[in-house]
């Protein structure tokens, strides 16, 4: 998988990919799944670290996995695949707030962080139409948590490309997370 | 470009330049989503275990569908904290103002939560969220979309239609409630398999409510399925329930077709019906499909009610009612128009019919035959067996319909009384009434009786039906009066006479409370009843009842303008003379006799001015001539007997001609032929007398080999071999003569020895072994025929001429 392929990737079905590239999404899921579950009892209260989640995941997978030569392309990788999953429970949780009469559930932080991520996500997206390297590197600073060093040898990039970059996208989505535009 | 892509160029040109910039009136954004999220990510990767928050939900999601749609599928579990039940949740497309779409969106999820059916997906709660997103709960159906059954079970046609009955059902109580589904296809039925019996469950109402929603939106796109969706759906017309039987019978075609093709609705009507055939799909199925997709809607299917009725005829292997009303429809009016012509080829679409019926003996289904299917199926037959009974009796081809009469009968046996209303009984009377003459003409006088006696069951059902009091009274008086028909036994005669007297008791009742009603069966009571005293030799009962039928029809006939009418009641009228010259040929004067039978000549000739060319008014006018030259003949007027049976002989060949295989008509001929040939041998004109002998004889051969094991074939032949014998031997043709007195014998032989008792079997085996000097053998019978009335005064000569006496 090459580096601009990970971007597409975001937007377009699954079933776009190869059979391979499948079976690694599955695994990847169901590894991150995995290594938070026992974070979890690690970290007690504190939120993940998705640092660690990925580092560790990486040390399961990368024996025997072809579909990704590197770490870097892994974490990136893993910072798509965080994004996905946390969109999805995300759309669950603002599905809940639909189906369930109970109003009380709309002031729960999950419900509140999940309105969160839907909008972010909304706006990630016309970010990602106006520049896709934008997209790219918010995404993998923010679900992915690498590193600028990683991010930069992963797109072939100056450090301070990607620094500045970051920059904009924390800018630019702060303005259009504040700026109804529904 | 919009304001936000103005701002955010803004902020990219301004970092270009200075990296170090700073924005103004920023909105901080956390850096990681742990920071940003970290209940949500914790809850996300928590086990089943729920935190917290998510303990307030009624509903737990447990994974999202696959969804090829505009919709967002998940299923769900919802618990009332007392049980358990997997649900699923429906996101649907938001484009809609939101409180134009609230209303319209919530009235019609009412109305489908009010579908409550087995075949009918069951809406569990929906409504609107505050930023526009119309969502539903609906019931988790546990099983395969239509076609992943159709592929993994491979049912053959006759189970696909199965299951598309159940469809119709289905369907056919939504449409009831006012609703369109819009979007059906393979992908939106559910096979829910129960007990090992797959039900069908009708899914996604998604863009029936759409739709609602749409009203309030008259540009917005218009909804439906390329290939499935009616083409009236497609160009945005407005749609009805026939756009569902449109997409219904796609689906039919789409399942039968199974994986030949991808998309069978968007081939052409010619390659789908085709592909079809070349799968093994049947001719009447396929003209099932071809009625459901129709472009105009006014061609297709007006209700799923008459798809379903024809599925269930194919089936029932009964023909399809969509063809029927069309095709019996010209051939009854073709029938009316041209009587006899169409009578011959009618056969053979009788035959076709006859032969293509079969039955079932499923009883689920049978419980499903509802009441329409049911009077639609009697009236089939009921036409069947009425307008076509009559056509082939006149052409003696009765016998073509006993097959549709059994089979008529056990579609009857197999009704369920319980779905019946009271014209129900009626119809089912009828059906057995009409079956019930079809026996009676083909001899089977059990089974007629059976089958009148199953009418009178039906009818008694509708005795207190006071707006079909008519009818009953009617059908009851003419069951009686066909019951008589039947009852013609010694034994039987009690019963005969008491259904007579019914029956007048009925028509008379029947009259007096309806005046205007024709007294056809009134009249042919008293005929009957007549025939019957003068049988068991009662004159003075028989001439009451004679002259009872004589007035009715007399009556009618000068009260009737109508030409059809009139021509029947003349024909009425002459057989109730030809009853009274009967009687007075043996109770009173013969010279009456001979009056009353001119009379009734003269009656059916008119007949036959009023209605040309009806084959049975020129029958009965051929009968009366027979009957004519007999009491000429007995009355020594032998001139005039020449006059009438010469007349007989000449529509007697005319009516071969137009009804070749009517025996009865073959039969009349060749007594006509033989009375002939007796007036001529009697005045000495021998040459005559054995032209119309043999015409007589060839008739009987032909009959007596059609008709194998008949005695009276086998006698009438010897009778006409005898005849024809004796003028040969007379003429000096002793070997011809011999040749048919030998063969004579040998068709009675094993008659006589089948019937030994029988006189007219032992006189006509008697005459020729006496003729070939077989002296020996003819003691006997000789013997048997002295004193039983048989040996007159020819066979006295006979017996003298051998010295036998």
């Amino acid at each position: 998988m090459d580096a601009p392929d990970l971007t597409e990737l975001i937007n377009t079905e699954q079933s776009k990919l190869s059979a391979d590239q499948q079976h690694d999404v599955e695994a990847v899921y169901q590894q991150l799944k995995q290594i938070a579950r026992v974070q979890r009892f690690k970290i007690s209260n504190h939120g993940l670290n998705t640092t660690s989640l990925v580092n560790e995941a990486w040390l399961k997978t990368h024996s025997g996995n072809k579909t990704f030569n590197d770490r870097r392309h892994f974490f990136a990788y893993c910072a798509l695949a965080m994004r996905h999953i946390l969109l999805d429970q995300a759309r669950r949780n603002k599905l809940l707030t639909y189906v369930d009469d109970e109003r009380t559930l709309d002031g729960q932080p999950v419900y509140r962080q999940s309105d969160f991520l839907l909008d972010l996500e909304r706006q990630l997206v016309r970010l990602g139409a106006y520049s896709k390297r934008l997209e790219q590197i918010f995404t993998m600073k923010f679900y992915g948590e690498m590193t600028f060093d990683d991010i930069a040898d992963y797109l072939d990039v100056s450090r301070r490309t990607v620094v500045r970059d970051w920059k904009k996208a924390q800018a630019m989505l702060s303005v259009a997370l504040g700026a109804p535009d529904r | 470009m919009t304001d936000l892509e103005q701002i955010w160029k803004a902020i990219d040109e301004k970092f270009d330049r200075d990296e170090e910039a700073e924005i103004e009136h920023p909105l901080k954004l956390p850096d990681h989503v742990a920071d940003a999220a970290a209940e949500l990510l914790a809850a996300t990767f928590s086990d089943d275990d729920l935190p917290p928050d998510l303990q307030h939900s009624k509903y737990v999601i447990r994974e999202r569908l696959n969804t090829g749609g505009q919709s967002e599928i998940y299923l769900a579990e919802r618990s009332d904290g007392v049980y358990r039940k997997t649900v699923v949740i429906k996101i649907m497309s938001r484009r809609h103002e939101l409180e134009a779409m609230r209303e319209a969106f919530m009235r019609e999820m009412q109305l489908l939560a009010d579908l409550t059916h087995p075949g009918i997906v069951q809406i569990i709660d929906g409504g609107v969220s505050d930023d526009a997103q119309p969502w539903l709960v609906l019931e988790y159906i546990e099983g395969q979309e239509l076609s992943a059954y159709c592929k993994e079970n491979a049912p053959d046609a006759r189970a696909i239609v199965e299951l598309f009955l159940k469809i119709c059902e289905a369907l056919r109580f939504v449409h009831l409630q006012g609703v369109v589904h819009k979007d059906l296809k393979a992908a939106n039925v559910m096979i829910r398999v129960i007990n090992g019996v797959p039900w069908p469950v009708i899914i996604d109402f998604g863009i029936a409510l759409e739709a609602a929603v749409r009203k309030t939106d008259p540009d917005a796109p218009v909804f439906g399925t390329r290939g499935y969706s009616a083409p009236e759906q497609i160009s945005g017309e407005a749609v009805d329930h026939r756009a569902d039987i449109y997409s219904l019978g796609m689906m039919l075609a789409q399942v039968l077709a199974g994986d030949s093709v991808d998309n069978i609705g968007l081939l052409s009507a010619r390659e789908r019906e085709s592909l079809l055939k070349s799968k093994g799909i049947s001719n009447d199925l396929v003209q099932v499909i071809r009625n459901c997709t129709r472009e105009a809607p006014g061609s297709r299917y007006q209700d799923v009610e008459a798809l379903r009725t024809d599925l269930h005829h194919w089936l029932n292997d009964y023909p399809l009612a969509a063809n029927r009303s069309r095709a019996f429809h010209v051939l009854a009016k073709t029938v009316r128009r041209h009587k006899l012509i169409t009578a011959a080829s009618l056969l053979v679409v009788v035959a076709a019919i006859a032969s293509t019926y079969k039955y079932t003996t499923d009883v689920r289904e049978l419980q499903q035959i509802t009441r329409t299917e049911k009077n639609a199926g009697d009236a089939l037959f009921n036409f069947m067996l009425t307008d076509l009974f009559d056509d082939l009796t006149r052409i003696g081809r009765v016998d073509l319909l006993r097959l549709t009469a059994e089979r008529s009968l056990s579609r009857l046996n197999e009704q369920d009384p319980r779905t019946f209303n009271a014209s129900s009984w009626l119809q089912s009377a009828l059906a057995y009434i009409n079956a019930g003459k079809v026996f009676d003409a083909l001899e089977a006088s059990k089974e007629a009786l059976d089958a009148y006696a199953k009418a009178e069951q039906q009818i008694a059902q509708i005795a207190d039906a006071p707006d079909l009091r008519r009818e009953y009274l009617r059908t009851l008086a003419s069951v009686n009066v066909l019951k008589s028909l039947t009852l013609t036994t010694d034994e039987q005669r009690a019963q005969m006479e008491s259904s007579l007297h019914t029956a007048i008791d009925l028509s008379e009742s029947l009259i007096a409370d309806y005046p205007d009603e024709s007294p056809d069966t009134l009249w042919e009571a008293h005929l009957q009843l007549g025939w019957h005293y003068m049988e068991y030799d009662e004159p003075g009962q028989a001439l009451a009842h004679l002259d009872q039928a004589q007035e009715i029809a007399a009556a009618q006939v000068s009260s009737h303008e109508q030409r059809e009418r009139h021509a029947r009641w003349q024909a009425n009228l002459s057989h109730s003379l030809q009853a009274l010259a009967w009687y007075a040929f043996d109770y009173g004067q013969p010279e009456d006799a001979a009056s009353a039978i001119d009379r009734a000549v003269e009656l059916a000739r008119n007949t036959l001015v009023e209605d040309d060319g009806d084959i049975e008014f020129l029958d009965n006018y051929r009968i009366l001539l027979n009957h004519q030259s007999f009491i000429s003949v007995d009355l020594g007027r032998v001139r005039s007997a020449e006059e009438s049976v010469t007349e007989a002989i000449r529509v007697g060949e005319q009516l071969a001609l137009m009804a070749p295989t009517n025996r009865k008509y073959q039969r009349e001929l060749s007594y006509s032929h033989t009375t002939r040939g007796e007036l001529a041998e009697s005045q000495g004109d021998l040459q005559t007398a054995l032209a119309h002998y043999q015409q007589s004889l060839a008739i009987s051969r032909s009959i007596a080999s059609d008709d194998p094991d008949g005695f009276s074939s086998a006698n009438d032949l010897a009778i006409d071999l005898i005849s024809s014998a004796n003028v040969l031997s007379a003429l000096g043709f002793s070997e011809e003569a011999e040749a048919q007195w030998a063969e004579a014998v040998r068709v009675m032989r094993p008659v006589h020895q089948s019937e030994p008792g029988n006189k007219y079997y032992s006189f006509s085996l008697a005459v020729p072994l006496i003729q070939l000097g077989e002296y020996e053998e003819a003691q006997p019978l000789i013997e048997s025929i002295r004193g039983s009335g048989m040996d007159d005064d020819v066979f006295q000569t006979l017996l003298s001429d051998h010295g036998l006496d």
